[in-house]
């Protein structure tokens, strides 16, 4: 029982963090969402 | 300290941070790859090296020019690394002389060596060296040759003095002269003084603020009457002059051409790929193979088999993993029917994606890339874009945002806007998991041809919506394409693997993260409903949604639920179209999804349905740095609208031609 709610709880939180943090990213556009992420050592954007 | 490094575009400024540095920053074999500037501890030393966008002139045009005029008026810079290309000597030093007018030290990195010597250009080192005032370091950036010793002369501290290269004249020196009262020490007044009657207007402006609107005015005035009336001449195209005599004369000096050199193999090489007939044709022959290869050839059964191996081997662990652990029937829905649909049914493209990516990198590491902008100018010019246009274009075939961005070196606003709107169409790698489940499932044999002709599609219409816009948006200049076609070269296995995989690790990086969020939603979404949880799911919110929007897809040929509800999730990032059909398909294995979607499309209406995911609407992160490259919501909502209104017509017009037609 308690294994349901551990793997069901921890599925859920990632999947609303994750969802959350790429709607935000995207809104920024730019630098935030794009492909190269944080390999791109451009300084400002 | 403080080093930065400047050249013209193209003459490998990015690979030589990348060997000073150790870092891996995007570099290509064409002009137009830095748009911003890049910053990076140099190997071996404490001093940071700032890698600058390409110019010929300090002069900014684009608006990655004004970039480096910014930051030299700006920002503190101890140092200057000057890349420049040993073959192309004469034009890179009127950026030189320009910049050493300035009190900045430079250290000037002499690259491409090894291609002058094959072109007999034979240059003496101590002699320019001389002529310069500075320390001349030939390099080999591709293969760091040379790099050691430029890294130990820009270590030891370097005088700050101005240099008087070039004389402008008595009347230039008066300029200086009051300049050097007005201006606090640490200014150069040559240098200002050149800048402002060059008419850099990010200069001027500084100047204003910093002296006064009035005087900076007067001088430039008085300076432009008295060259016009003693040469004849406005100021700027006298000051080039002077600069080009000072020039010619250290060429004279330090220069010897060999006689009798042969043809080298990359000009035997752009006689045929560059040819006015040929060009575009072999361009798009190389583009099919590339797709052959991919789809037919290499790719799908490297698909296949990280299928059989996702789903058999794979859930097969999970869900004896899951009984042992004795998981509810919820928590084995979510898992298998959820997050494994739907992260799993988009990580099987993956070798597609890599294979293609491979191709693409292979081509521009040789130099191939800048040939097919050169080539693609001519018809580009045809519609009002120019070659700089398709270079956004081919980096928006990996993810848009990046080729959206390098519009900023385009020059003319009007250019650069159509550029931001239109690369858009070319299909990125997030679309093409939605193509590689279809041609698997109607046209097997034939996947490469039709993934092909989606991507001419995407090139296509952008050339004519750029030739619509332009005779009805906005009219007004246009600019030259200038674009260095470097030599040929054998690419370098190591970059193009790093290549690939900064064009491909972002879709693997959103399978882990918005996929997965995105499945669990899906999976959430069709198990409710009215009835509360665990309904059928053509009762559940998510058909009710997709039901209502169904009826507008129905001319197109794909009026499902099923087909709009994937669509709606698409805008968010386009691979979420596949992950959600293979939630609400509860489709295992990729077998079974494409049992399910012969079921519900047919050859015709698979193609409308890959095409309207082509061009139907950019996604999220691409609307929003269309609005922040175009500061405006009215272009932005351009974007969205007409991509739509375009995509919706030309699938009404295949779908119910193809109806007509028999299909």
């Amino acid at each position: 029982m308690i294994i349901n709610w551990v793997i069901g709880g921890a599925i859920f939180a990632y999947a609303a963090w994750q969802l959350v943090k790429f709607i935000n990213k995207s809104r920024q556009g730019k630098c935030a969402s794009c492909a190269a992420g944080k390999k791109c050592p451009t300084k400002t954007c | 300290m403080e080093i930065a490094l400047l050249g013209n575009p193209n003459t490998g400024k990015t690979s030589l941070f990348n060997q000073l540095t150790g870092t891996y920053a995007y570099t290509g074999n064409w002009s137009g790859v830095t748009i911003e500037k890049k910053v990076g501890h140099i190997k071996n030393s404490k001093n940071i090296l700032i890698d600058l966008p390409g110019l010929y002139s300090i002069n900014p045009i684009s608006r990655d020019e004004a970039v480096v005029t910014n930051y030299f008026i700006n920002e503190k810079c101890d140092q200057m690394v000057n890349v420049i290309d040993a073959s192309q000597l004469e034009r890179n030093l009127h950026l030189t002389l320009q910049m050493l007018e300035s009190n900045i030290p430079m250290v000037i990195a002499l690259n491409m060596v090894d291609v002058a010597k094959n072109r007999g250009i034979h240059i003496d080192i101590q002699k320019l060296s001389k002529r310069l005032h500075s320390p001349v370091m030939p390099v080999i950036a591709r293969t760091g040759q040379g790099c050691k010793e430029l890294v130990e002369v820009t270590n030891s501290p370097l005088d700050r003095h101005e240099h008087n290269l070039v004389y402008y004249g008595p009347e230039f020196d008066r300029v200086v002269e009051k300049l050097a009262a007005l201006l606090p020490v640490d200014h150069s007044p040559r240098w200002y003084a050149l800048q402002i009657l060059e008419k850099n207007k990010e200069v001027i402006h500084y100047l204003r603020d910093k002296i006064g609107r009035h005087d900076v005015g007067l001088i430039i005035d008085e300076f432009n009457t008295k060259i016009t009336e003693k040469h004849g001449k406005k100021a700027p195209a006298f000051l080039y002059e002077c600069r080009l005599k000072a020039i010619q004369s250290i060429i004279n000096e330090c220069v010897t051409l060999s006689k009798n050199v042969k043809e080298t193999g990359t000009e035997k090489i752009d006689k045929i790929v560059t040819h006015p007939l040929l060009g575009i044709p072999i361009f798009f022959g190389l583009m099919y193979l590339m797709f052959y290869i991919t789809f037919d050839w290499f790719g799908s059964p490297l698909s296949d088999a990280l299928d059989g191996f996702i789903n058999g081997t794979l859930v097969g662990w999970i869900e004896s993993l899951l009984n042992n652990m004795n998981a509810s029937s919820f928590i084995h829905s979510l898992i298998v029917d959820g997050i494994i649909a739907g992260v799993g049914g988009v990580i099987i493209f993956v070798p597609q994606i890599f294979v293609l990516f491979t191709f693409i990198s292979l081509l521009e590491d040789s130099g191939y890339m800048a040939r097919v902008a050169f080539v693609m100018d001519r018809a580009l010019e045809k519609v009002g874009l120019n070659g700089k246009s398709f270079i956004s274009m081919i980096i928006g075939f990996g993810c848009n945002v990046p080729g959206i961005m390098t519009a900023r070196s385009i020059e003319t606003p009007r250019e650069r806007l159509f550029t931001i709107l239109l690369t858009p169409l070319m299909s990125c790698s997030a679309r093409l998991p939605v193509y590689a489940l279809f041609v698997g499932a109607f046209f097997s044999g034939k996947q490469g041809n039709v993934v092909f002709g989606i991507y001419v599609l995407g090139i296509v219409m952008a050339l004519i919506l750029a030739k619509i816009f332009s005779m009805t948006l906005l009219k007004g200049e246009t600019s030259f394409f200038v674009i260095e076609l470097p030599p040929y070269r054998v690419p370098q296995a190591l970059s193009i693997m790093k290549s690939t995989w900064d064009k491909g690790k972002g879709f693997l990086q959103k399978a882990g993260t918005f996929i997965f969020a995105g499945s669990v939603a899906v999976w959430v979404s069709v198990n409710l409903g009215s009835g509360g949880w665990g309904v059928d799911m053509q009762d559940s919110y998510f058909a009710a949604v997709g039901k209502f929007l169904a009826p507008i897809f129905e001319p197109l040929g794909f009026g499902t639920w099923q087909a709009a509800a994937s669509l709606m999730t698409g805008i968010f990032a386009k691979e979420a179209v596949v992950s959600t059909m293979n939630v609400i398909y509860h489709a295992p294995t990729d077998a079974a999804l494409t049992e399910a979607v012969t079921g519900l499309f047919t050859p015709l209406s698979s193609i409308s349905f890959m095409v309207f995911t082509l061009m139907y609407i950019p996604c999220l992160a691409t609307i929003a740095t269309i609005y922040k490259e175009t500061y405006s919501k009215k272009w932005t909502i351009f974007s969205i609208v007409y991509a739509l209104v375009v995509t919706y017509v030309l699938c009404l017009v295949i779908y119910q031609v193809g109806t007509l037609l028999g299909y």
